[in-house]
């Protein structure tokens, strides 16, 4: 099965830079922890690859369990009455 | 649409399209009938000093059980809890707490009181006024902060059922409701004159904001009015204002200007003014008669109580309130 984690794809600092000059973001990988420095497959960098790589499947998995705590935790309840309000009425515009 | 309805609990007095919701967020008409969408759904619960609320002549030194939902029938840019009282149900941390198991806590929790707070309660109305009714049955108080912006047939039926109210009158004229709050001061007087004619216990807070509702004149005008329509025993605090929400532009309100607005207030009769959101002996209550210091309070604590059978230790004075 393919790895959901995707290359990182952003430019050495040896690319050319970006039409009308724009500056580049940081990648969204470098958010949560800083890029691995080593080529894959080797150093540090490597192993810590290894243990992000997730299959499609175990994906899904995590994000199924967690929809279901996340609805146990919110105790929802099915059917709950809505209260009805006092102090209204109800506009006839028929009879205007 | 045949399905239109108007709600008639506060002076706004939404007409509503079928699925449409109030201004006040929590109140929705499906298929021609209204209903509460915060019904036993509060966003605040909390036990917290009854001299919070602020309530000084009402159970001094007793806790009180704190319940509010999302939503307010105002739009006020000073509000200090606008996340909850300017935001939706949906968009609150709900707890499901209906009026029985509020009653439940509130023994357990060993208060007093059950208050109404925090936003506006009018807009949670039928889950105050059950709560409250059961509260009733077993020995306990209910209060209300309110803005008092509600029509009477609702409040009057409340009535039956609450012990204090604190209202927020938030100043002196139509254009400071109008322009700041989105609403109107006429029905506000109306709501004060009715509570203290049924007999619920009454304190007045006002925000007394730079610029905006700081004019002396004002005062002593709102002032007059207190003593002449309500009496001269209705404890009235005057609140610093601190920026917040819509108002973060204006600096809070000087001491200075709390103190002349205290000085005016008792010029003008009135015999219980505090001040509030500041630390200071104005926070303590004086005998009205031989001016001795009755109690004394720091922040929230009191310190020493010398009202005995809601009369001064010291001279016998009749202290208007709740003691017991």
């Amino acid at each position: 099965m393919r790895s959901l984690v995707k290359p990182n794809t952003s430019p050495s600092p040896s690319s050319p830079p970006l039409k009308g000059g724009a500056i580049l973001l940081p990648s969204p990988l470098e958010a949560y922890g800083s890029e691995p420095t080593a080529h894959r497959g080797e150093g540090e960098g490597a192993l810590l690859m290894d243990s992000l790589k997730i299959t499609r499947r175990e994906f899904f998995s995590f994000f199924i369990i967690g929809a279901v705590l996340s609805l146990i935790g919110k105790k929802v309840r099915v059917g709950t009455k809505p209260q009805k309000a006092r102090f209204w009425r109800k506009i006839n515009e028929d009879k205007k | 649409m045949a399905n239109k309805v108007q709600c008639e609990l506060c002076p706004t007095e939404c007409v509503l399209e079928d699925y449409q919701v109030g201004g006040c967020r929590v109140r929705i008409n499906k298929g021609g009938v209204l209903y509460s969408l915060v019904y036993g759904k509060p966003c605040a619960v909390a036990v917290d000093p009854i001299e919070k609320k602020p309530f000084f002549h009402f159970l001094p030194a007793t806790t009180a059980f704190s319940i509010a939902t999302a939503g307010c029938v105002l739009g006020c840019k000073f509000c200090q809890n606008w996340q909850i009282s300017q935001a939706k149900p949906e968009e609150t941390d709900n707890k499901d707490l209906m009026p029985d198991e509020v009653i439940r806590q509130a023994i357990f929790y060993n208060c007093r009181t059950i208050t109404y707070t925090y936003t506006e309660p009018a807009v949670f109305y039928e889950y105050m006024y059950d709560t409250a009714k059961i509260a009733k049955n077993f020995d306990l108080k209910n209060a209300m902060h309110t803005c008092g912006y509600i029509n009477e047939k609702p409040l009057k039926e409340l009535t039956k059922y609450m012990d204090a109210a604190d209202v927020d009158l938030k100043a002196f004229t139509e254009d400071f409701y109008s322009r700041i709050c989105g609403g109107r001061l006429k029905p506000v007087l109306e709501s004060l004159v009715l509570l203290k004619k049924q007999g619920v216990w009454l304190e007045i807070t006002n925000l007394v904001i730079p610029t905006l509702n700081d004019d002396m004149n004002k005062i002593k005008a709102m002032c007059k009015w207190i003593a002449g329509n309500l009496g001269a025993d209705v404890p009235l605090h005057f609140s610093r204002f601190f920026p917040y929400y819509k108002l973060k532009d204006l600096p809070p309100t000087p001491l200075e200007t709390l103190k002349d607005a205290r000085n005016t207030a008792m010029n003008a009769g009135l015999k219980y003014v505090y001040l509030g959101n500041l630390r200071s002996e104005t926070e303590n209550t004086y005998c009205p008669g031989c001016k001795k210091l009755l109690i004394e309070r720091i922040g929230y604590n009191v310190r020493q109580n010398n009202i005995n059978n809601a009369k001064c230790n010291f001279c016998g004075t009749v202290i208007s309130g709740i003691w017991s």
